[in-house]
């Protein structure tokens, strides 16, 4: 159960790194051109999607850590 | 705690993104199947559907953990409570025959002496029929001794193999064996010898 939901972290984290990539992996925003509202918005959204998912990653590893140095005693 | 709380909030965030992302061609008017459109859609349906996954799952972590910590109660489905009752009516039934046993167990010493008091005068009448029923009828081979028994190599014991003594209680059965025949007709029979014998064997099984 543990395991899903750090998986589903770890999803989020590349969906928003796929949706910053997507613009210029698919080329409907192309180099050096004015940004369309489509690569904006993709960008914006994976950006934070990136973020919010690699930050809570990392929380949830650390508590998890956490969790098993207390039960050690 | 801030564990299950960031998961949490990452997750549905992540499904509110996707819930974005799939709404966003729509919204903004993306070209109908142009590559834009297709990559929000796919993302934003990945994105929904496994966040609601991993939602739902640190939802359940949480819950088990306060369970654990004894914050929140911790619920027993319809079936497990019957089976709980079922179990604990069997087990006031299983006391109260064991409370039952013990507080009945009788005491072996009392059980004997009662039993003694019961037998001792049926046995005594017994063996007077016993003896009043057989007939003396060779008094010429009464009045032989008996023979002494000798182990023998093959079978060690005379008597078929079953040591009979005064201790076994077979002897009240058996007719009497020609001596006792013979010393029936003296004054110390064997109604006296016989009960002399069921004090002193059940005098030792008393000290026993």
């Amino acid at each position: 159960m543990s395991r899903v939901g750090m998986a589903g972290l770890v999803i989020v984290f590349t969906a928003g790194a796929w949706l910053i990539a997507a613009p210029f992996v698919l080329r409907f925003q192309p180099s050096g051109a004015h940004w369309t509202g489509a690569a904006r918005m993709d960008v914006l959204v994976g950006g934070v999607l990136a973020v919010a998912g690699f930050a809570g990653f990392f929380v949830a590893l650390s508590g998890r850590v956490k969790e098993l140095y207390a039960a050690r005693g | 705690m801030g564990r299950y709380l960031t998961g949490l909030c990452v997750t549905a965030l992540g499904a509110c993104a996707g819930g974005w992302l799939m709404l966003t061609p729509f919204a903004f008017g993306y070209p109908g199947h142009g590559r834009a459109a297709v990559t929000s859609l796919g993302t934003g349906g990945v994105l929904v559907v496994t966040c609601l996954a991993a939602l739902n799952c640190w939802a359940l972590l949480w819950r088990r953990k306060l369970r654990a910590d004894g914050v929140l109660q911790v619920r027993q489905p319809r079936r497990s409570r019957r089976s709980v009752r079922r179990q604990a009516k069997a087990e006031r039934l299983v006391r109260a025959t064991r409370k039952r046993e013990l507080v009945t167990a009788p005491d072996p010493a009392q059980v004997l002496t009662d039993l003694r008091a019961l037998l001792t005068p049926l046995l005594t009448e017994g063996t007077v029929e016993v003896v009043h029923a057989t007939p003396s009828a060779e008094p010429a081979a009464a009045l032989e001794p008996d023979p002494v028994p000798v182990p023998v190599p093959g079978n060690p014991l005379p008597d078929g193999g079953h040591p009979r003594g005064t201790r076994s209680a077979s002897f009240l059965i058996a007719a009497p064996r020609p001596r006792e025949a013979a010393d029936s007709n003296s004054d110390e029979g064997p109604v006296q010898r016989g009960a002399e014998l069921l004090k002193v064997g059940t005098g030792d099984e008393e000290a026993w």
